[in-house]
Parts: structure tokens; sequence; C-alpha cells
């Protein structure tokens, strides 16, 4: 992507139709690490890969608990999205103290949309650059919904976002069918081995950069992480990985390998 | 500029009232018994006037009390249904005594309070489309914003007449109670307020919110009960 | 007339009509029937009382709270008989009251709130300690309208230990080993004072130890003892049980129901 005279603020279209401001930010969530969100007819999952910047640096934490009955993981600007878990969390909250009652999934991704479509509509605001996986159960059943700072809003049946996410989605595409009927420990498994395919070859899943986030039916949102992860990740082990060559992914759309900015040499993106 | 003195602005003393509410819950669904007359103190000033009002196909709400206050809840109720209906689902009894709680409370901390007695009754859908999870739903709310779940209830006089009398009937059967059963429960308990609550009328309406049937709304039925103990007492001429 | 000799003929008819004109519009500003001592009369009283009692006692590694379940009108009429007046904050925090039920609600309501709140900021949950703080902040910050209810906090501390907290109204905080409130506290104070305070008894005389055995069979001779004598107390016995490292327990004990 390259600069243009129709980029200097969100409220400027481009002879073309485009508003590149907001296009930017979704360039912003494509780098962060990878996340993955899958449902059965019961249950949620949400898995996220962790990054540390550096060795001296924890692994930061990517998933969040807004309810009892939801939670979010997030990629991108991960201080953009510690803002938007926090407008989720309120909105659980507050909708806890009208009705005594956790909030609808629907609800709260409309809240979700009017807030991010917000900052891509006004002058001098800046959209969030981050996108967000929402698991979460209520009477309708469970939910994966999808956010993007383009402000749109999506609830699917499985996804990813972050870098090299295409990897992911090919097997979720590939697996879909299996999802509905899946068993909270099969949809784990699932995620993480969709997850596990966004990595280069030379990366794995480890239980220090995995986390997961599970809900559903007569089970509470529940982060599972460091040691807990083992376990599973025991399990995708057993599924062996299918390397392709580096730089020729199955999916070759699927790294868009988005060029850091200001070319080689160039520092470690701050999306996570 | 004369001084505003709000309190005269305020509910402090209900004008057109409603009085009791008599409720129970049955196998599947819950049923619930309210008179049709609007008193004026002491006088019954209108025949016919419902005090139930359907709020969707799993909500009934019925109340004691000012009829103006009641008629500016239904708009409020209304706006809630709306706003549930923007996201595809239709506000359950729990949500909607869970909100009018707040609502009460909040007017009574201004000391503006709404003078009614609420009774939420309904069936609470757990999982969409699964009417084995269904369980029925009776709410009381206070004007001062006390708010308590109950299996069988009788408000206003009723409360100090009836409840006993109505509990003792639930307990024989307990959940087991099929409509029929508790609606002749109903019927005894309005004949005994009849007799003893100058306000209760005899015009009535026995409305239910059925797991199967949604909300089906009463019609007029009329009790002339049992008054040849009069002849004998001897309080008046 | 030529010889009427009224008031008003002996003044200036102009400053007459003045002063009637002032007259008229102060009493249309505040007639009688608007003075202060009527509005007075008239106010009306935002509290109610729904009577029962709780109780709470705190040993080395356990605290458990008790309280009935009845809730009345005016003390004479039985509004329901499953009230919930015990509420199970979380793991390791327990909220009992009495009082005014509509106090209750908002109460618990503004507790969870901040506890869900807390949960997202420090990925934990907040230990007793820190509740019954906010508790009190809370209960103070409606000093002057206060929430009429005889709150109760219980629940195992940051240190392991059975821990209870007892208020006033207004948000006054003390941690004791036991804690009574609501209709029957005049009865259950005495009661436990004997039975644990040991407040009769000399003081090189052998004290049997608290055991966690022990509480509840005290809790619960305190609540049939109360039941017998206090009108707006009885039903059933909300029994929680609060052990460190354990999962809270919830019980339902019956007491008499008339």
């Amino acid at each position: 992507m390259f600069r243009n005279q129709y980029d200097s603020d969100v409220t400027v279209w481009s002879p073309q139709g485009r508003l590149h401001q907001v296009e930017y930010a979704v360039e912003a969530m494509k780098q962060g690490s990878a996340t993955v969100g899958i449902k059965s007819e019961t249950h949620a999952v949400i898995v996220a890969l962790k990054r540390a910047q550096n060795e001296l640096c924890s692994h930061q934490k990517k998933i969040y608990e807004i309810d009892t009955h939801s939670g979010v993981s997030i990629a991108g600007l991960l201080s953009d999205g510690r803002i938007l878990a926090r407008f989720l969390q309120t909105e659980c909250s507050s909708w806890r103290w009208d009705y005594k009652l956790p909030i609808p999934m629907k609800k709260l991704a409309e809240a979700m949309q009017l807030k991010l479509q917000a900052n891509t509509q006004y002058y001098g605001r800046r959209p969030f650059g981050v996108g967000l996986l929402v698991a979460g159960y209520d009477k309708d059943g469970a939910h994966i919904i999808q956010t993007d700072p383009s402000a749109e809003v999506v609830s699917m049946l499985g996804t990813s976002i972050g870098s090299r996410s295409q990897s992911a989605r090919t097997y979720l595409e590939r697996h879909v069918d299996e999802f509905e009927k899946s068993t909270p420990e099969q949809l784990i498994v699932h995620a993480l081995l969709a997850l596990r395919d966004t990595l280069p070859a030379e990366e794995n899943l480890s239980a220090q950069n995995t986390s997961i986030g599970i809900v559903g039916k007569d089970m509470p949102f529940k982060i599972i992480e460091d040691e807990l992860v083992q376990t599973h990740l025991d399990q995708v082990a057993t599924h062996p990985r299918n390397i392709t060559a580096p730089g020729s992914g199955a999916a070759p759309a699927a790294g868009r390998q988005s060029p850091a900015p200001g070319g080689a040499g160039a520092p470690e993106p701050m999306q996570q | 500029m004369a001084p505003v003195h709000d309190e005269l602005q305020r509910t402090l003393n209900p004008t057109c009232t409603g009085a009791s509410v008599i409720a129970m819950q049955y196998k599947t669904g819950v049923v619930v018994m309210t008179d049709r007359v609007v008193s004026y103190g002491k006088m019954a000033r209108y025949k016919n006037v419902s005090r139930q009002y359907k709020v969707n196909d799993n909500v009934l709400v019925t109340f004691g009390g000012d009829h103006a206050d009641f008629q500016w809840l239904q708009n409020v109720i209304e706006r809630q249904v709306l706003l549930w209906k923007r996201f595809d689902q239709d506000i359950g009894p729990k949500a909607l005594h869970g909100y009018l709680t707040s609502l009460l409370y909040a007017r009574r901390c201004k000391m503006n309070p709404l003078w009614n007695t609420l009774v939420v009754a309904g069936v609470e859908e757990e999982e969409k489309n699964n009417k084995e999870t269904s369980t029925p739903f009776i709410g009381i709310i206070t004007q001062k914003g006390c708010a308590y779940q109950v299996k069988h209830v009788a408000t206003g006089l009723g409360a100090f007449l009836l409840n006993q009398a109505v509990e003792d009937e639930f307990r024989k059967k307990g959940d087991e109670l099929t409509r029929q059963e508790a609606e002749a429960v109903l019927k005894k308990a309005l004949e005994l307020t009849l007799y003893h609550d100058c306000v209760a009328d005899n015009d009535f309406e026995i409305g239910r919110v059925d797991a199967n049937e949604g909300v089906v709304l009463g019609k007029e039925q009329t009790i002339i009960g049992d008054w040849s103990i009069a002849e004998t007492n001897c309080q008046y001429e | 007339m030529s010889n009427f000799t009224g008031i008003t003929a002996t003044m200036n008819p102009l400053a007459e009509m003045a002063q009637f004109k002032q007259n008229m519009r102060e009493v249309a500003a505040s007639p009688e029937w608007r003075t202060s001592k009527l509005i007075e009369r008239q106010r009306w009283n935002p509290y109610s009382m729904e009577g029962g009692s709780t109780a709470a006692i705190s040993g080395d590694n356990f605290a458990i709270v008790a309280s009935d379940t009845r809730m009345t009108q005016n003390d004479i009429n039985i509004l329901t008989r499953d009230a919930e007046k015990i509420h199970v904050l979380n793991d390791s925090i327990i909220l009992s009251t009495s009082g005014f039920y509509g106090d209750v609600i908002q109460l618990r309501k503004v507790l969870q709130s901040r506890l869900h709140k807390y949960r997202f900021d420090y990925r934990a949950d907040m230990s007793a300690d820190l509740c019954a703080e906010l508790l009190s902040r809370n209960l103070y910050y409606r000093r002057f309208f206060p929430y009429y209810t005889g709150a109760m906090l219980a629940g195992i501390d940051e240190n392991g230990k059975g821990a209870v907290f007892s208020y006033d109204p207004i948000g006054c905080i003390e941690r004791l080993g036991y804690s009574a409130s609501g209709a029957a506290e005049p009865m259950i104070i005495p009661f436990l004072d004997c039975q644990i305070g040991h407040v009769t008894v000399a003081e090189d005389y052998e004290k049997p130890p608290l055991t966690i055995e022990r509480a509840i069979s005290l809790m619960k001779d305190a609540f049939r003892g109360a039941a017998e004598r206090e009108i707006s107390t009885g039903d059933k016995i909300h029994l929680v049980i609060a052990e460190a490292g354990k999962p809270i327990v919830q019980k339902f004990l019956p007491l008499r129901e008339d």
C-alpha cells in the first residue's frame, strides 16, 4: 500500500470510493499475531497466539474475560484492543445493572459496531487499529463475532484474524462441517490446529505463546493459559504438521506479508 | 416566580386505583386474576377496565395501585419491547422484572414514587425454540422497589386476606397443579376478597401465560357469591 | 351614599388597591395549604422493613453465615417464604443483609458491578478484606439518604482466615468474631456472646474450641430460638459455609412456619 493524496484523514474519499485511512487501520490489524475463533452448537472457543516483544519481555495477554458468558480475543494494536475490551466489559456490566441478566450477544455486537463506526466518519478521529473475536453464549446459542477497524461486525461459524490468518481460514474452511457437533475438547483442538497453520515452519505453539478461551452451555467463560494449555497442545501434536516450503504458502494470499513500513531492517511491528 | 412545590407534582396520594392482583403458577405457566373496576377512593368510578397488560407472547404485567402511573409505565415497557426487538429478542419476564425493579427503586430514591405494585408474570425461555426448558415466573415489585419472586401471590388487601388460603391450595399439588385447578383456586380467592374488600369487584378476568400457548388474555367474567349470610348480619339496618 | 364611613373611605383608594393586590400575590404564591407544615405531614416514607434476621460466625479457617428466608410486610404478613437474604458474591465473599429489601437489592447490585469490574481489571476475584472496605465506603456514600440495611460481609480473607465484618447502615465497619443483624439481633447476639464469646464464664474455665461443626449447630440453635420468639423470623434457615480452600456450601434447613 502506498501513500496517496486521498489518505489525509478518515473523512476523505478516494475517487475509487475508498477510505484509505480506514484501510490502513485494517492493515494494522492484519499485522497482529493471529487469533482463531470457532463454535459448535453449544460452545464457542477462541485461541490466540501471544507475542513477546523481546527476550526480556513477557508474552502480552490477548484474551480477556468480559463477563461470565463472554470473552474477547485481540489482534492488532493491543493498546487499542484493551480500550475496546474495557468498553465491552462496561456494556456487559451496565446491561446487568439494568436487567440483572447477561447481555445478549447481538446487543453487544450492535454496541461494538456503533462505537467502531463513529471513528470512521468524524474528522480528527482515528479508527481502532485492532480486530476482535468475541466468543459468547446466550439463549440464542454460541456465538463468534468478528470485528475489524472498518466497523464491519459479523457473526461467524469460524474465523481467524491477524497475521497469516488466511492459512487458518483455509484450515477452517476444510473442516467447517465438523464443528457443529464437536465436543468442547474437539473444538479446542480444531482451533489450535488452525492457529498452528499461521506459524512459520520454524515456530510452533507452546504453553507460553498460546492462550485459549472457552464458553458454552453450563460453562462460564474460562481462560486457559500457561501450563494448563499443555494437555491441549499434546493433543495437537498428534496431528502431523503439513509444512510447505517457506514463502510459498498453501494459500499465497494468506501471508500477504505486509511489508513493514520503511522496508527492510524496519523495527518490530508494535502490533500484537 | 412562584416557588415550585414539587411535592405537589408527585404521586403521594394515588387517585384512580386498582385493588388486588392474585397470581399462581401451574405446571406449564402462570394464571393471573384481577377485577375490572377502577376505584376513586371508595367509589367504583369506572367499570370494565382491564389491569392486565400483554407485553409480548412471554410476559403479562398486572398491577395494583394508580392507573395513571401504570399507563405511563405501559409506555416505558413498550419502549423496552422495541429496544429488545432491535436485536431479534422478546424481552423475558426476568429481564423486565429486573428493569422495572430498577425503575421503581430509582423513582423511590427521588422521593417521587410510582404508586403501583407490579406483578410480572410470564414464562422464561432459557433457550430459544426449546419449550422444554421454559419455566413459569411470577415476580413482584412494590412501590418502593422491593422485589421478589414467588410461586403464588395475592397483593393489596388480598395479601392480608388471601395469601395463606392461596398458599394452602398451592401446597396440596405444588408444581403439578393444572391450569383448571389453579383457576379454580383463583376464583375461590376472588370470592373471598369480594366478601371482605369493599373496593373489590365481582367482574374479573383471568389472564394466563403458558409455555405452549403464549399470553392468553382472559374474557370478562362475573361471580355473584353467596350473600345469604347477609340476612343474619345485623351490623346495619 | 354620603354618610358611609367604611374603612376604605378613610384611606387613599389607590394605595389600598395596591395593598390588596400585593396580598393577593403573596397568598397565591404560597397559599396556606402549601406551607411547609402541611408538606411535612404529607411526606412519604421511602423505607419499608421486610423483617428477618441474619447472623455470621468466623472461625480459624472458616466463616458461616445464616439467615432466615421469610420476608414480611408490616411484621404481620408473610410476603414470601423463600426470600434471598444471603448473597454469594464470589468464591470467598458472602454478603448477608436485613432491613429494607429495596436497598438490599441495590447494594448487592452495586457490589456485583464493582466486583465485575475488578475481575476484568485484575484478572482475579476481589478478596473479602477489600470488599469489606468497599462496602463501608458505599454505605457511607449514602450518608444522608442511607441504605437501610443491617449488612454483614463474611468470607475467607487474604490470609485464609475466616472473617466477619459488621456494619451499621451508614458504613461504620468492624471486624468481629461473630455478629448478627435484623429483627432477632437482640436475641441472637447475647446467645453468641455466651456460647462463643464466653463472656459469662470465669477466665480460667476451659472453653470449648470453636470448630466448624460447633459453629453450625450454634447457628441452628440461634435461629430456632429466634423463630420461636420473633414473628418476622422463620420458614427456613439459609446456611452458607465458606471454608478455606473449599468451595462455598449452601444449605436450607426447615424452621417453624407460623
